[in-house]
């Protein structure tokens, strides 16, 4: 069979009209909040989405989790309602909202069918700007959140990833868990949480972007009137830490009551704005895009060592990271370790042959555009390249830059990213 | 570009190649909505079916503005189509064939034109599928075809399949959710009802599969009279008539064994199953007996009832053992509908000093809605949810061909687009009718932490 070319992928990226294709309008408030809106006629689905530039690097060390209690807050009721009756409102337009928090930002969130657009939007507003913070409900979501992060310290692959991160960043933030722990949540007061909100979340500091059914003029006027009297202020000056490098290479082990052994092996890598960036792209897809990539064949239907394994490389807005994950029976763990270890170091040691170098681009490009078609995938890749500061075209120079990335690109930068490197296990308790 | 959440949604992704983490899935994230169709793009007017000359169902939904184009292809033969002492094998068998691409992989002929592939095994059916670029209908539907009817007799590919199956489901006794559905199915169905078992089977069924018996099971079950292809996406009737024809038409048919028996599950009487775990929370369980596919009007109503507990903040159950009471961390519903009757649980997690109060408020919560008014405003809250739920859950046209191919093999693909009028069509009686099913003694079954126990 004929070998289809790279440019086979294009017409998909090009006529995407959900990704790709539609024109995107911005525009910055008088107050600095850089709403970003993709309308598309062809579903009655609307996606808002509010990030805000509002990092791990603002939480202070004794009480890391801070954001993720306040997250949690800010859906239950703000100074004009009541958690209850605005979740009642919301679900009278048929919308449903949620609050979340990543490493780089804190996000909020509602998918709302169109014509309930601006009711969605307006509460989503009130909730981002003026949490009620009532006593009873800092309490209460302090209790959850404390519970939430103990359940989540039982997760296997949470805790060995946090293990990973943990030993391979070391005093930076990036190393603590986003969820807080119970003893750093226990430390938050409702005034602290107060203060808080008062100092970061500031429409200076953060990206709306919406995506769906609606019209750009429509989403804007809305948005001016949720927003346009939020009033900007200047952050706090951040603490920035420096990300060390690894003296050496480091082995960090938990133990869980789990029936399988969980393994991240993974390195320090470059971030978004650095050209090693799309070449680590690739060695991602090379390595687990899909069911033929290298993993996924070799250790998984060659051997059959594991149900499931992967790669993975967050884009992060400082020094990012690049692993791979497996799970497996604990007898079967040093094989699997020594198939991945294997599998890395061929990456710096044989150049990879044009057909499969070709084939990890395209699925790369492809299953990009297909993972953008929903809304609320749409608007979150708009308000983070925002947040990024990348979103003016990102896209297309995306794009480009992958199709450009040579076999001697990846081998560079496989040498160049995985040498020091963290293995994380988490076995099963004895 | 890949961010952590997406790099998680990848590792989500090839966990749902299984089974049970789509039906999770489905449960979990308001499972009702995950197999309903938005009338606006389900609409009946739109789509197509055919039977071909060979029995092989079509369903062609025209969408001529979409970018891609999602291809389903159904095998009416799940867990619930298992003999006896073979428990397993169909899950299996959809593993070896996803896995003996051999050098003309037609996963790779997907791949490499950015499109995505998968498979997966339920009770009722199994599935492959494929989203691709729009224009490459023919290689969807011809890679597609080389999977469902590829090579199951090699033994090395079976031995090697079935240790990644014990991998799995060595992953799955970490999933106390999983388990506590499982044991639910188990103690709600009898001890001859073919849902009864795991989709995973026993390892010790399993190490008696082996080429014959596997060859066996799919030349029974993987016949043309019992396959249907979905396909969704910048197509032509016709266009995608003749491919399928092309892929799918030299099949002969072959007599589908007799329908399992299907005994009635064993009523619900108070029962209680306790299963002591290492995890730190316990988890409760309601378990009853829901409509099945065919019980439609019941289906939307329990579907309704599932949202008026358990959707969101606004969920009654929810609000209560969560928000006011905070003797749970989490409740929900889980439902999914099947050719037969499907298993209605009403669940939640909590600490296991609370098990009792939890019972008691899924008790109170069940009996609430049987048996007082339901508030309009918030009747129509529900319903509102619930259809915008659709537009939400099938929003792609990968979305839309799951759906369809799910109704397709549990009932009949028209089912999808009749859903939200049916809904709309309840009124209150209907929910509390529905509520009164769920309001006598269920089975319970919980799972505790060891240090409760004691």
């Amino acid at each position: 069979m004929r070998r289809p070319s790279l440019f086979a992928v294009i017409p998909l990226l090009l006529a995407c009209r959900c990704a790709f294709a539609a024109p995107v309008h911005r525009v910055t408030l008088p107050n600095d909040l850089r709403v970003i809106v993709r309308s598309n006629w062809s579903t009655e689905v609307v996606a808002i989405e509010l990030l805000l530039d509002v990092s791990c690097l603002d939480e202070p060390a004794d009480k890391n989790g801070i954001r993720y209690l306040l997250q949690r807050l800010l859906l239950r009721g703000s100074v004009r309602l009541s958690g209850d009756a605005a979740a009642q409102q919301l679900a009278a337009v048929g919308g449903v909202m949620e609050a979340t928090v990543g490493l780089d930002y804190v996000e909020i969130y509602a998918l709302v069918p169109a014509e309930g657009f601006e009711v969605a939007l307006d509460l989503l507003a009130q909730a981002v700007r003026r949490p009620a913070l009532l006593p009873a409900e800092v309490a209460g979501r302090k209790a959850a959140a404390q519970q939430a992060a103990r359940a989540a310290r039982d997760d296997p692959f949470q805790e060995t990833y946090l293990a990973f991160r943990e030993a391979l960043y070391g005093d930076h933030p990036y190393a603590r868990p986003t969820f807080g722990e119970p003893q750093t949540l226990a430390a938050v007061s409702r005034r602290d949480l107060a203060n808080f909100h008062a100092q970061h979340y500031r429409p200076n500091r953060a990206v709306l972007a919406i995506c769906g059914g609606v019209g750009e003029r429509r989403a804007t006027r809305a948005a001016r009137a949720a927003f346009a009297d939020w009033v900007a202020k200047t952050p706090p000056s951040r603490r920035e830490t420096q990300i060390a490098p690894l003296p050496s290479s480091l082995i960090a082990a938990r133990e869980l009551p789990v029936s399988r052994a969980h393994l991240v092996l993974g390195f320090l890598a470059p971030a978004a704005d650095d050209p090693g960036y799309y070449a680590m792209q690739v060695i991602d897809s090379l390595l687990s895009g899909g069911a033929s990539a290298r993993l996924p064949q070799h250790i998984r239907e060659e051997l059959g060592l594991v149900y499931h394994v992967s790669s993975f490389y967050p884009t992060l807005s400082t020094e990012s990271h690049f692993a791979v994950y497996a799970a497996t029976g604990p007898r079967h763990l040093t094989a699997v370790k020594s198939a991945l270890v294997d599998a890395l170091a061929e990456l710096s040691d044989k150049i990879v042959s044009p057909g499969e170098l070709d084939h990890a681009k395209r699925y790369l490009l492809g299953s990009y555009a297909l993972s953008h078609q929903r809304m609320k995938d749409q608007a979150y890749a708009l308000a983070w390249y925002g947040i990024l500061g990348l979103e003016s075209g990102f896209e297309a120079r995306y794009m480009a830059a992958i199709q450009a990335v040579t076999a001697a690109d990846v081998q560079r930068a496989a040498q160049a990213v995985l040498r020091r490197f963290v293995l994380a296990v988490t076995m099963p308790t004895a | 570009m890949t961010n952590i959440r997406q790099s998680q949604s990848k590792v989500d992704l090839l966990l749902c190649r299984g089974h049970a983490s789509r039906l999770l899935l489905l449960c979990a994230f308001a499972g009702i909505f995950a197999r309903v169709a938005p009338a606006a793009v389900l609409d009946p007017r739109t789509i197509q079916s055919a039977t071909l000359h060979n029995g092989l169902r079509l369903v062609v939904c025209e969408e001529v503005d979409a970018s891609v184009v999602s291809v389903e292809v159904i095998v009416r033969a799940g867990a619930a189509h298992e003999p006896p002492g073979q428990e397993g094998i169909a899950h299996l068998l959809e593993h070896v064939l996803w896995a003996s691409g051999g050098t003309d992989d037609p996963r790779r002929r997907i791949e490499a034109i950015g499109g995505v592939v998968n498979g997966g095994t339920l009770r009722d059916y199994t599935r492959f599928y494929a989203t691709v670029p729009a224009g490459h209908l023919h290689l969807a539907v011809g890679a597609l075809a080389d999977l469902v009817l590829g090579d199951s007799s090699d033994g090395a590919a079976i031995l090697r399949e079935s240790a990644v199956i014990q991998q799995e489901s060595l992953g799955r006794r970490d999933q106390l959710r999983a388990i506590l559905n499982q044991l639910a199915f188990e103690e709600v169905y009898g001890s001859d009802h073919p849902y009864r078992h795991s989709i995973d089977g026993s390892a010790q069924a399993l190490a008696t599969v082996g080429p014959t018996k596997l060859s066996l099971f799919q030349q029974t079950w993987y016949v043309p009279n019992n396959t249907a292809v979905v396909v969704v996406g910048d197509v032509d009737f016709d266009e995608v008539h003749a491919a399928v024809e092309g892929e799918f038409g030299h099949l002969v048919p072959s007599p589908l064994p007799t329908p399992f028996h299907q005994p009635l599950p064993r009523p619900a009487t108070g029962r209680e199953c306790v299963v002591t775990t290492k995890a730190r929370d316990a988890y409760v369980m309601a378990a009853f007996v829901g409509p099945a596919a065919f019980e439609r009007r019941e289906v939307c109503a329990s579907d309704l009832l599932a949202t008026l507990l358990a959707h969101g903040p606004t969920g009654s159950l929810v609000e209560e053992l969560v928000g006011n009471r905070g003797i749970a961390t989490s409740a929900g519903i889980d439902f999914l509908t099947q050719r037969h009757r499907s298993l209605f649980g009403v669940w939640a997690v909590c600490d296991a000093d609370d098990i009792s109060a939890v019972k008691e408020g899924i008790r109170n919560e069940l009996r609430r809605l049987a048996e007082d008014a339901i508030p309009p405003a918030r009747f129509a809250a529900a319903k509102r949810l619930l259809s915008s739920g659709y537009a939400f859950a099938n929003e792609t046209p990968a979305d839309r061909a799951a759906t369809l191919a799910f109704y397709e093999a549990v009932d009949i693909y028209r089912s999808a687009g009749q859903y939200l009028p049916r809904v709309s069509l309840l009124g209150p009686s209907d929910v509390q009718e529905a509520a009164s099913w769920y309001a006598g003694d269920p089975v319970w079954v919980v799972l505790t932490p060891k240090v409760a126990e004691q």
